[in-house]
């Protein structure tokens, strides 16, 4: 097959499935477009529909990769109760810890995403860019990790604390965390979303053991995973944070695809979960895409692909999120070495 | 220590390691107790009990034995001990020197920079905490209130507040208190190069490798 003989849309899906492609999609990943449309990550922003979806717009014609990616805006945490930072061009902080025993986790609210400022705007920008995009690209979008919420609510030392003495509390805020984000991704689903992106930092082995995770996580991880696919979308779960020893355990979410940092080999991935889920991700957004150049990327990008097996079953994408200040030239050096050295 | 049994030294020392290593809180308070109702001294029941139980705790999560609850749980204990051991000090513990820590400016993340911090002072670091969110002012100004600062120590998990280390650097240099103190980085976007870049003297991946990155900045084993 030669070069560009589909659409992002039609790329992504095949790889999905393991089919035949014309060249290895690209996704440029998650961070936050604003200043493409001279504007600074803040409330303002979050909150304003068309200037978010003429951002995401913007970037995915400037970058020219696979997908839309909607930013990390969502703000759960906000309609749980909790009161927030939002600082100039960064993202939003919690300003105090929401959970600190039973009787606060009982009383967490229950969050609407109809209700949500910042959801409710990502939700129109959603069906602004459905609206452009048609059949040519997927829409994809965010919604946090279960732990990585529950974290955020109770403090991620006083969670890991929980963990060990009163597991039964971190139990009551996932509960409520994990039904929150079917909640969500059905609204997703409604307002046309193709791709739900979760990443769970908190559960990874960088926090905590592989046994707590399939304990503790992986049950409300699941529900996520299946609350988005019932929602129309694929799922894309990103275990960030040394993800080897839960790599068999992983796979029980039924993802649709398993986003990895730069401490796994994309190959060694793609041959544990091919044809059965697409990985992706694995290009380091420190040492290269943040400050590397343009070449040390290419490089990089290279390297990652030709140790692939398997020319489908899996996307180029940075390592983890990128900070809004990242390169665009490292960003955009990484789209076009895909497309030079994934081609079928 | 069932009874009134006398209890050696050494089983004393052993308790106290065993409380912190399994997280034990009412077996930390029993044995530092005893360590003071026999006489020892709190300076050898600290590093002989307490600290050999937080070095354990550090090798185990080093190999991945432990993880974050196990660690944290296991330093309350150790604080716990600590907090009954104090009091009784005959003498300062001979320190290999002091850290000023703190997670740099837009960073709220401290749970990495806290457990180091942990792991440091169970090695005889004395170690002032910043806290979170930092400005290199804050670093610039400690060091002038304190005097004597032999590392400073930065950290950082998110790409867009690691440049906040460089400002750091550059605000010593500029202070010209950039040649009194040694500098050590850590956190997740943080490398070897750009420690380099940046201009500092050590780079740790972890909070075991923190403490021996300190030790050797300062030349000791």
């Amino acid at each position: 097959m030669s070069t560009e003989q589909m659409t992002c849309k039609e790329r992504v899906q095949a790889a999905v499935k393991y089919e035949d492609i014309d060249r290895l999609p690209v996704f440029k990943g998650y961070f936050s477009p604003a200043r493409l449309v001279d504007r600074k990550m803040n409330y303002s922003f979050f909150t304003d529909a068309e200037a978010i979806a003429e951002a995401c717009w913007q970037a995915w014609k400037y970058f020219d990769d696979d997908g839309i990616h909607l930013l990390d805006g969502g703000f759960m945490e906000e309609e749980f109760g909790a009161d927030s930072i939002w600082p100039e061009n960064n993202y939003p902080m919690i300003n105090h810890i929401l959970v600190t025993d039973h009787e606060a986790a009982d009383a967490l609210k229950e969050p609407d995403p109809y209700k949500d400022s910042v959801f409710t705007a990502i939700l129109k920008a959603t069906e602004i860019l459905r609206k452009k995009a048609g059949d040519e690209v997927m829409v994809c979008g965010f919604i946090n990790g279960t732990f990585n919420y529950a974290a955020r609510l109770m403090g991620t030392e006083n969670m890991m604390n929980y963990l060990a003495t009163d597991p039964e509390l971190v139990h009551k805020v996932c509960r409520k965390v994990a039904d929150a984000q079917v909640r969500y991704a059905k609204a997703y689903g409604e307002a046309g979303i193709e791709l739900i992106f979760m990443p769970d930092a908190t559960s990874a082995p960088a926090c905590i053991s592989p046994k707590t995770y399939g304990k503790m996580a992986l049950p409300y991880l699941k529900e996520a995973v299946k609350g988005f696919q019932d929602a129309g979308a694929l799922a894309m779960y990103h275990p960030c944070g040394g993800e080897y020893p839960i790599i068999d355990q992983i796979g029980q979410t039924k993802a649709d695809i398993y986003y990895f940092s730069e401490l796994v080999e994309l190959d060694v991935a793609q041959k544990i979960f091919v044809d059965r889920a697409a990985v992706a991700g694995t290009v380091n957004g420190s040492r290269e895409l943040f400050l590397g150049t343009p070449e040390i990327v290419d490089e990089h990008v290279k390297g990652i692909i030709d140790r692939l097996k398997y020319r489908t079953g899996a996307i180029i994408m940075p390592g983890c999120g990128l900070s809004p200040n990242c390169k665009y030239e490292n960003v955009k050096a990484m789209v076009d070495a895909t497309k030079e050295y994934g081609k079928n | 220590m069932k009874g009134d049994m006398k209890m050696s030294k050494e089983a004393i020392f052993k308790q106290l390691s065993h409380a912190v290593f399994d997280g034990d809180d009412d077996l930390v308070v029993e044995a530092a107790e005893a360590a003071i109702k026999e006489g020892i001294d709190a300076t050898e029941a600290i590093i002989e009990g307490l600290a050999a139980g937080m070095t354990k705790v550090g090798e185990y999560y080093e190999k991945q034995k432990y993880f974050l609850p196990e660690v944290i749980i296991s330093a309350e204990t150790f604080k716990q001990g600590i907090k009954i051991l104090e009091p009784h000090l005959s003498k300062d513990i001979a320190s290999p020197g002091t850290v000023l820590m703190g997670t740099v400016i837009s960073d709220v993340h401290d749970i990495g920079k806290n457990i180091v911090i942990i792991m440091l002072s169970a090695s005889g670091f004395k170690v002032i905490d910043l806290g979170k969110d930092v400005p290199p002012e804050a670093f610039v100004n400690k060091i002038k209130e304190v005097g004597k600062v032999d590392i400073v120590a930065m950290s950082a998990l998110m790409t867009t507040s690691m440049m906040g280390m460089q400002d750091v650097v550059e605000a010593l240099k500029k202070e010209g208190l950039r040649d009194k103190v040694k500098i050590m980085v850590g956190g997740a976007p943080v490398s070897q190069r750009f420690t380099d870049d940046i201009g500092a003297d050590g780079y740790a991946g972890d909070a075991v490798e923190g403490v021996r990155v300190a030790k050797r900045l300062v030349g000791v084993q």
